[in-house]
């Protein structure tokens, strides 16, 4: 797959523009809206990795906030708890989910509180220094 | 056609040579089909709920004081008069809480209950939430859901009555700082902290007793089920 139809492939998947080179793809993605005065959004997405090797996320970022993480939602007994993932890794031509209840992106500490009309630039940065950018509506989606 | 008109014909011979033996065969048919459908009607009252856990005997809420979403106190008397769902949780979630408290907005729609049912989401986290960010949180998911606070001591004992455990994380200083249930987050803390919590909803009567829960994954449809099962309709 040369250069062009990978970022057709790009755009096609998550209709959002990459700046750079896409590493992988993202589909049904998007930032959901927190309620009032809550200073916490969470971010899901359908990673498609078309390499064929793995390839790991080591950190995530996004223009609108302080701080983004990677998390996952875990239940432990009759508690939930929420993991700090340190990296993400997506296995050569695969998928990974970041879904309601499991996995996600959790942005912080928004500049300006998140509403419909916002968008979002995330950036992920993989173990071989290289980033990606995403640009990522914001919906009160159905959990 | 040719078949109706045979029936009509067999029929209308049985009556003129044996009408009671027509009206006992009606009777007997009616007699069944009756016995049959008030069988099912025994039968669906008595079959299993879908998802709720029931307790083996009710347990009566008392002796709490904690303070709704709009600031006036609360206590076992929110409960009485309907059924509650009761689910802890904090309003920084950004993932199971919403997720959870969707489902139960959609279960409020779907019930069309008026007053029959309430929602009440109590959170954990009285040094992030205060009154004015409760509300609008629970409002934003459905006008009918009640919020709880209180402080860590009457909220912990709250939610042991349930049996809803819950703690605390932060790091500081490089090092993971655990705060059981019950005690206050301590401020140099800041706000930037974990809480874990139950993922039970717990059902309680119109008589304001904890009588059952539904344990995480369930659906709104089998809750939906089992509530309307519940409260006779």
């Amino acid at each position: 797959m040369n250069y062009y139809s990978r970022v057709i492939a790009g755009v096609c998947f998550c209709g959002l523009a990459s700046h750079s080179a896409a590493q992988v793809l993202v589909e049904n993605a998007w930032v959901q809206l927190a309620p009032p005065a809550i200073n916490v959004n969470a971010v899901y997405m359908q990673i498609h990795n078309p390499q064929l090797r793995l390839q790991t996320i080591v950190s995530v970022s996004a223009d609108c906030c302080a701080k983004a993480m990677l998390h996952n939602t875990r239940k432990l007994g009759d508690k939930v708890v929420m993991e700090h993932l340190d990296y993400l890794e997506l296995p050569a031509q695969a998928n990974v989910q970041l879904a309601p209840g499991g996995m996600h992106i959790m942005l912080m500490e928004p500049d300006a509180e998140l509403t419909l009309e916002s968008k979002v630039k995330l950036t992920f940065s993989y173990s071989d220094g290289s980033t990606q950018e995403f640009g990522l509506d914001v919906k009160n989606n159905d959990l | 056609m040719a078949v109706r008109k045979n029936l009509a014909l067999m029929l209308k011979t049985m009556i003129s040579k044996n009408p009671w033996q027509v009206l006992y065969t009606i009777a007997i048919a009616a007699s069944v089909g009756l016995g049959i459908v008030l069988g099912m009607q025994h039968f669906s009252a008595a079959s299993p709920l879908t998802a709720a856990q029931m307790l083996p005997e009710p347990k009566p809420l008392t002796g709490f004081i904690l303070e709704n979403h709009r600031g006036e106190m609360a206590s076992e008397n929110i409960f009485r008069g309907h059924w509650s769902l009761v689910f802890f949780g904090f309003t920084s979630c950004p993932d199971y809480c919403p997720m959870e408290l969707q489902k139960l907005a959609k279960l409020l729609n779907r019930m069309g209950a008026g007053d029959e049912l309430q929602v009440v989401f109590v959170s954990v986290d009285p040094e992030r939430d205060g009154q004015e960010k409760l509300a609008s949180y629970v409002h934003f998911f459905h006008p009918q859901i009640i919020g709880l606070r209180g402080s860590n001591v009457e909220l912990a004992s709250f939610a042991n009555f349930f049996g809803a455990a819950y703690d605390r994380s932060a790091i500081f200083n490089s090092k993971v700082l655990s705060i059981p249930a019950g005690i206050n987050m301590p401020v140099e803390v800041g706000e930037q902290y974990q809480v874990n919590h139950s993922t039970r909803v717990f059902m309680v009567n119109p008589a304001g007793e904890f009588v059952g829960s539904f344990t995480s994954p369930y659906s709104v449809k089998d809750m939906l089920f089992d509530m309307q099962k519940l409260m006779g309709r």
